[in-house]
Order: C-alpha cells, then structure tokens, then sequence
C-alpha cells in the first residue's frame, strides 16, 4: 500500500513538473498581436548605439530593444535613455518592441555611455566615442637650433576647442621656388607638431614649409638667413 | 606475396595493376578530405539559387537609412526570410536565426521526421522596412502574406488544411561579425481570409483548339515565338469556326529571372493578335512542370500572379487553366499534396484578381469534378474510346451540378493520333474525332488536340518510348500548307453546329 501511495504520489509530482516545464517552454510569436500576455512582459532591454565613433555634432542612432523572457517583443510602452555623460535623458515610445531616436552628438570630444531603463530594468551599456572634429587652423613657429631648424605648432584644436588626438599623422613638405626640397610626415604629440629639419636639406634660396594634417594646411616661408648659408 | 609467388609469371603485369589501384585509392581518399563536413558550410549554399528571383517583393516605403542599405544586404535579409520556410537543418539555423525567430523556424514541425507534424506555408509575401539603423547594423522588416496553415499525416500521406489567414509580421535583423542574424519573426496581425471567385459566369459556347505553332511546340513556343507563324495560324484558326483556343505557359521560361518579362510581353502580344480576331484563349500554367513541394510554392505563387497581373484584365482571356493534366501527378507526388497545391495557387491568383475565371484541365472524367466547388469552370480531357463520350460528360455533368451547382463544363483536349503501327490513317481520325465531337453538344467548351502536326516531339514530353512520340507527332487536323485533314473537316462541321447554339441562345 505503502508503495502505491509513493507511485502515485511521484507520478502526480512528475506531472506537475512536466506541466511546468511545458508551461515555461511555451514561445509566442503572438506577444505584438497580443502584448496584454504576462509572457510578454519586458524582461530585458537591449541597447544600441551608433556609429560608435563620431565627430562632433554627428548624428547618433539610438535603439531600444525590449524583450520578452522568450527572446521576443517586450511589452513596453516607453524606455528612457540617459546619456551619463552629461546625465541628459532622452524618452522614446516603444513600437512593436523598438524604440528609436537621433541625437546630435556633443561637441566635447570623449567617451560618452548610454543606459536605458524601463522602471526597474536597465540595459546595457553601450559607448561612443566623440572624437575631434578636424583640425582648425594652427601656426608653426620656427626657431633657429645650431645647423637645424626647430619646427613647433600651437596645440591643434578643432573648432569646438578639441585637442586632435595624438598620434595623427601630418605631412611636411618644403619646397623652394616650386620644386620639391623635402618631404616627410611625423606624428601629432600632446596635441602639437614638432620636428626638425637639418638646413642642410633647405636650399639656399628663400623656401617655405608647408604642413598638411587631415587636410588643413598651414605655411611658413624660410627665410635663408634663418640658416645663413653657413652650414654649408 | 604469396599470391605472386603463386603467379610469378604475372608479377610484372601485377606490380603496375596495384600501383594504379594505390594511386585510385589515395584520390578518391584525398577527394574525400576535401569535401565538406557539412551539408551546408556557406549561407549562399543555404539560400534557394533556384530562378535568379525572389519569391517575395521589397518596397523600402520611404523609411530613413533604407535606401543606404546594399543590394547585396537585401537579398540577404530576404534568403534568410525565404530559407525560414523550408526547415533548414539544425547547425545552420543556429547559426543565423538566433532566440525568438529560431523558436518560429520550430513551429513548422514538418522539418523533423515526425509522421504527424504542423506547417505553414507563406505566400504572396512583401516586404518593407520599418526601421534601418542609422549605422545600418540593425533593420525591422514588416511582412505582409498570406499564410496556409498545414497538419501532415505522413503515415497516411493526408494533408489538412487548418486555416487561411492574411498576416502581418514583423522580423527584426542584427549585423553581427558573421554576418546577419534573425532574431525576431513575430505576428502582428492576422485575419482569416477566404478568396472567393468573383468571375463572370461562362454561358457562351466555345469551339477551340490547342495551339502550339508547329515549327516551336512546347518549350520552343516562347523562346522563338514565331510571329508569323502564329498569326497565320490564328487567321486560319478563325476560319475553321474556332472562337478560342488553349496555350501553354512554359514554367521554366516565366520564371528565370532573365526571360520572364520577355515571356509577359510575348503573352501579352499573343493575346493581343487573339483579341484582334475575336479568339479567347485559355492559358493553361505550370506546363511542363511536375513539383508539388511546399518549398516550392512560394515561387509558383509569385509565377502564377505575375502571368495574372500582366493578362488577368485581357479582353481575349477566356480562363487560366491553373495546370495541365495534375491529376497524372497523384501516383508521384501524392493527390492531397497536389490538391493543396492547387487550392494554393487558386487563392494566390484570386487574392491578384478575383475576376479571372479558373479551371484545371483533369486528364481524365474520373477526376474531372476534383475541386469542383472552387474553380470557375470544369474541365477534363477524354482520350478514352470514343463509345461512351457522351454518357461520361452527362455523369460529370451530373456530379457537378450536385456538388457545384451550374458550373459550365469543358472538354479542353480530345483528339486522335493518325499514326498506327502500318502507316498514317488520317481517314480513321477524322471517323473517330467526328464521332467524339458529335457527342459533345452538350459541352460548354470543346478544344481539339491539336492544329497541326508537330515535326519534333522531346522525350520530356511524352517519355522515351519512340511509338509514344511518334503517335504525339500526328494528331494534326490539318496539314503544314493549312489543307485540312478529314478530322479538320469533321472539326470545321463541328463548330459550325456546336457555336450555333450560341445564336439560338441570343
């Protein structure tokens, strides 16, 4: 008797976990036709952001997600997106499990992180990073360094005030009376240019020194007493 | 070696024999390491590649960032909606349907072997976006389709429909590092949908025939659409008392991507030769073409609608005859699978325009009221003993009223073949068809197998027997120079009396 209870008894406890188990396992397709359904509540938010680098003042394309415990359409209304950068919040309606909006990137350079949230549920990070804008117009600044010159610009900016990040490559070219004397490039360091030129590769004659960093351009006439001809 | 040792008289013919069987064995194992592990290793391989067209139609409905996305991602997105419906083998579906839209691929159970399984077969599907990422990595798609719900019995090899529904869903895309992903395929609306005929009924008579142009039968007719020719059959045509005839549409030429707009418009210009005699025509589908698979019907869908969109209006359409003898495809492919195929190009073409009347020509009285209740009009071939014509059409006749109500019935191809195993008998096919056609004035349509003779005839048509083709060659009522034949004459008599009713009718 004793052993009949135990088998009913497991076999009730089985059923019950199968039924469970069906219960749980159930995916709807229908949660967009009929998003009222418990199983259609928002139990994630998925966040995109993009492009996830962009200039100053670019647009920026955010998507919300929100998803179901089956992987399909959350039943939201609205989600909330906070820039933590500047801690600006932005609200967009839901529309078949998709929120979307355009934002205008900030002019400061940097890394700025989204979230959003839906009450208590908060998504993923998602980063973007704000880089400088080009460069605007820098000067050089050219000083005599026994038999060499010494080339410096002021820190390059972009027109918000961004320093150009380092590491950004800029093309010299000297040139006297329209022939090529020399070219090189070097690289962006601490937000300047500096570099040398030996006035042994200057020509004698009067010449200028042109520098090309993403396409701005800055020059400079050499005189030919800065070297003097002596180093020859 | 002992075997050498054995033969040593042979060793020097051995040696080489062995060293060629070594050198067979090493390529067919180095043929085997380079094959691939898998069914499918690329998507390409996974995406139908069968016509060069899709199924379904893309609109990009003026939604910001559409227009940036490539060519190349649209047709991506739309293989991987097309794939879904065929119940693509596990490895691949993980792959590239991910959560939720995996979930959906599993509804159609119909991709396991499971004797009993439920399917749904998506057709007349478009397609438009409803969101593009600005960054072009994540794209909504609304779909708009009509959806057959299926249950498969394979033990019984029943098939059952469980519903019609117009449906709206929506599918979410991810670009990702291998690539796009689905993960989302979820309904947003659904109606059940019936598509009801809304066609003229036919109370006219028509006296027909079955044209090909004799010099480009069958798969020739559109790729040489002999102009010509073709009129001059048409006038000649008139002159035997025909007020229509019955063509074939070639599947293979209407559905490749390179050729169908020339099909349409070689259609269109027929019918417009027809129309200019007053010749209606019906334009028999699907012809030449035997494949019943659900994977399938997307594109015969997207097929039939096209021809129906292009002549579905056309002052000289009598009917579009939605295939040709289906009924020899039952011991192939299983007569619920063709029947439902049927149903579904029925309804494909009526959710395109409602007015087209439709028929299917049964090869057979047998089979002739199959459906009977929802085509337009009944029609069936009668090649069987001309004794008893007339008592099979009173029976189908019969049967249809019963099941139907007054359905106008059709005999699209009865004929006689002048060949027999000691020479042509052009007098006993004249005996035979005027003794068929007398029987028939109780027909709505009779249309004779066929104008003329036909010099080739390919196996693909009749098989490889040379006598069958033989016989296919010679069932012309009139000769090459349009002198008539004593079935021609027996023809021409025919439609004289058989359209003359039409007058009393008046």
């Amino acid at each position: 008797m004793k052993r009949i209870c135990f088998y009913i008894t497991m076999s009730l406890l089985t059923f019950e976990s199968s039924a469970l188990t069906t219960k749980a396992s159930v995916k709807s397709p229908r949660c967009l036709l009929d998003n009222s359904a418990a199983i259609c509540k928002t139990e994630r938010l998925n966040l995109y952001v993009g492009p996830q680098s962009v200039e100053p003042g670019e647009p920026l394309y955010i998507a919300v997600e929100t998803v179901n415990n089956q992987g399909g359409s959350g039943n939201s209304n609205n989600v909330v997106i906070v820039d933590t950068f500047s801690g600006r919040e932005y609200f967009a309606d839901v529309k078949h499990g998709l929120a979307h909006l355009e934002i205008t990137a900030p002019i400061q350079a940097g890394r700025i992180t989204f979230i959003s949230r839906d009450y208590d549920i908060i998504s993923n990070e998602a980063e973007v990073l704000v880089h400088a804008a080009i460069p605007d117009d820098f000067k050089l600044v050219l000083e005599k360094e026994k038999n060499q010159l010494f080339v410096s610009s002021s820190i390059i900016t972009d027109k918000f005030g961004n320093m150009i990040e380092d590491g950004q490559a800029a093309q010299i070219v000297v040139s006297s009376r329209g022939a090529l004397a020399e070219v090189f490039s070097t690289q962006l360091v601490s937000g300047r240019l500096n570099f040398r030129i030996k006035c042994s590769a200057l020509p004698q004659s009067e010449s200028s020194l042109s520098v090309n960093l993403r396409g701005v351009s800055t020059k400079i006439n050499i005189p030919p007493y800065m070297c003097g001809g002596h180093s020859r | 070696m002992s075997v050498l040792r054995k033969f040593p008289f042979k060793r020097r013919r051995i040696f080489p024999v062995l060293m060629l069987g070594a050198l067979a064995v090493s390529a067919f194992l180095a043929g085997r390491a380079n094959e691939p592990t898998q069914q499918f290793e690329y998507l390409n391989e996974l995406i139908p590649q069968t016509v060069g067209v899709f199924a379904s139609e893309w609109t990009d409905a003026g939604v910001g960032n559409a227009e940036k996305l490539a060519k190349a991602d649209k047709d991506t997105l739309m293989g991987l909606i097309e794939s879904a419906d065929f119940g693509q083998p596990q490895d691949m579906t993980r792959s590239v349907y991910l959560g939720q839209a995996q979930h959906s691929l599993s509804l159609n159970s119909c991709s396991s072997d499971a004797p009993k399984c439920k399917m749904s077969v998506i057709l007349n599907r478009e397609v438009s976006p409803t969101y593009v990422h600005g960054d072009l990595r994540i794209v909504s798609l609304e779909e708009k389709s009509m959806r057959r719900d299926y249950e498969v019995d394979r033990s019984k090899g029943a098939i059952q429909i469980n519903g019609v529904y117009e449906q709206t869903r929506q599918m979410r895309f991810k670009l990702t590092q291998r690539g796009w992903v689905q993960t989302t395929s979820e309904i947003l609306s659904e109606n059940s949908a019936s598509f009801s005929s809304s066609a003229e009924i036919i109370n006219t008579k028509y006296a027909g025939l079955n044209y090909y142009p004799h010099t480009a039968p069958w798969d020739k007719f559109w790729t040489e659409f002999p102009g010509e020719e073709i009129q001059t059959d048409l006038d000649f045509m008139q002159s035997l008392g025909a007020n229509s005839i019955r063509i074939f549409v070639n599947h293979a030429y209407f559905t490749d991507g390179a050729t169908r707009d020339d099909g349409l418009a070689k259609l269109d210009t027929f019918l417009n030769w027809s129309a200019a005699r007053k010749i209606k025509v019906i334009v028999t589908m699907f012809d030449l073409r035997a494949d019943y698979r659900f994977t399938n019907w997307s594109l015969d869908s997207a097929h039939v609608r096209s021809v129906v969109d292009k002549i579905g209006n056309h002052e000289a359409l009598l009917a579009i005859d939605l295939k040709n003898q289906a009924d020899l495809d039952f011991e192939n492919a299983g007569q619920p699978q063709v029947e439902a195929w049927l149903s579904a190009m029925m309804d494909s073409v009526r959710s395109e325009n409602s007015s087209v009347p439709l028929t299917i020509g049964w090869s057979d009285a047998e089979h002739a009221t199959l459906l009977a209740q929802h085509v337009d009009m009944i029609s069936y071939h009668d090649y069987r003993s001309v004794k008893g014509t007339d008592n099979r059409l009173a029976q189908v006749k019969a049967k249809v009223t019963s099941m139907a109500g007054d359905k106008p019935v059709f005999l699209t191809e009865i004929g006689n073949s002048r060949w027999s195993p000691i020479g042509e008998n052009s007098k006993k096919q004249g005996r035979r068809l005027d003794t068929r056609l007398k029987q028939l004035a109780d027909a709505d349509g009779v249309f004779v197998w066929t104008l003329h003779d036909f010099e080739h005839v390919g196996t693909n048509i009749v098989g490889h027997r040379p006598w069958r083709r033989a016989q296919q060659k010679l069932f012309g009522i009139a000769n090459k120079d349009n002198s008539l034949l004593p079935s021609g004459e027996a023809y021409k008599t025919f439609t004289t009396q058989f359209l003359n009713q039409n007058l009393e009718t008046e």
